[in-house]
């Protein structure tokens, strides 16, 4: 059967690639740290995902329409992007393409940065917890300085992508800050950079994060509300059960 | 025609008065309401309460340009507005409103 999602190429290829994802969730933390490191790292275009099965949503810059699910690269690093929430089977197709694509280009890691909730209102100290597909995948996580989670299950869009990863062969990593569920958490996006840096191998500011996060609230509420509806209709499972 | 055409901008537009986002939780004698007021300082916050609704609005300063705020939320449950409480952490404002204390009168079973 033919993928119902396919990724379109525009870039140039890179082998060997860090690829870093994210994808609305809780405190739209994943979108929140990639787009910022698209921004200040002036990334560029290398292709997007597209599907007939995508919700009839387009985003719009200068009066042209543009993928809601794109690829950006600079130097050895791939960035996957998707700025509206999908339906979960149409998420888990869209990564599996994202695998499909990477497999032959052998990447480095695959990392998926993410939030999981439970950070107290008004709470400065961010945890940030990380979850390997396998033992060669943590041998790179001890480079970030981050807690693995403890023994227990984890299930959803994390889960998915950790074991699809490991079956391509694919070394993966699963970044998720303790962030605010329902309200954008530029806070906990800028704690996952600074942890996520070292694999791309570059300095990252995160000053100028902290300096627009009131704006990003701001702007981003209207994907925040959509999100959070769409994350109450496939909370059936908890996240994580210790 | 929602259907049909819907779209939103993610720029900040002057003066516009948004709705905030905020969550409503039911705890064991209270309800609590949390509302992400970006930009929001303590001496603009105003909050009017009745046994059925919570009246939000704020000013907020938020990259350069001013914005209002404006959230009418109805507790899921009767609230007694005479102890509501609320407080702005990290610019999220937190409403307390405890439960309004019912009285039970025992039914003789015939």
């Amino acid at each position: 059967m033919e993928m119902p999602v396919r990724v379109v190429e525009t870039g140039v290829e890179i082998r060997s690639p860090v690829v870093l994802m994210g994808v609305p969730g809780p405190g739209l933390v994943g979108v929140i740290a990639v787009d910022y490191l698209v921004r200040s790292l002036k990334m560029e275009e290398a292709g997007f995902l597209d599907s007939p099965e995508f919700p009839p949503i387009v985003g719009v810059r200068d009066g042209v329409i543009q993928p809601i699910f794109r690829i950006f690269s600079k130097g050895g690093t791939y960035t996957v992007l998707s700025q509206v929430p999908l339906p979960p089977q149409l998420l888990m197709t869209s990564t599996t393409a994202v695998i499909e694509w990477l497999v032959p280009k052998r990447p480095k890691v695959l990392v998926l940065l993410g939030g999981v909730g439970g950070r107290k209102l008004g709470s400065e100290e961010i945890e940030v917890f990380a979850v390997y597909s396998s033992r060669e995948a943590s041998e790179l996580g001890r480079s970030m300085g981050v807690r693995a989670m403890p023994n227990g299950f984890l299930s959803g869009f994390a889960a998915f992508l950790l074991r699809e990863s490991a079956r391509a062969g694919i070394p993966a990593i699963a970044l998720l800050a303790q962030s605010y569920a329902n309200y954008p958490d530029p806070g906990a996006a800028a704690v996952l950079i600074e942890k996520a840096a070292p694999l791309i191998g570059e300095e990252v500011d995160v000053g100028a994060l902290l300096k627009e996060s009131e704006e990003i609230r701001l702007k981003l509420r209207e994907l925040m509300s959509e999100t959070s509806r769409a994350m109450a209709e496939e909370a059936k499972a908890p996240t994580y059960i210790a | 025609m929602s259907w049909f055409y819907r779209a939103w901008f993610v720029e900040i537009r002057r003066e516009e008065v948004v709705e905030p986002l905020a969550e409503v939780r039911v705890e064991r004698d209270k309800v609590v309401i949390a509302v992400d007021l970006p930009g929001a300082s303590r001496e603009r916050v105003r909050v009017e309460a009745s046994e059925d609704y919570v009246l939000i609005e704020a000013d907020g300063r938020v990259g350069g340009l001013g914005c209002r705020y404006r959230k009418l939320v109805r507790t899921p449950i009767r609230i007694d507005p005479s102890r509501v409480r609320a407080r702005l952490v990290g610019g999220v404002l937190v409403v307390e409103a405890p439960i309004l204390r019912r009285e039970y009168r025992e039914v003789r079973v015939e």
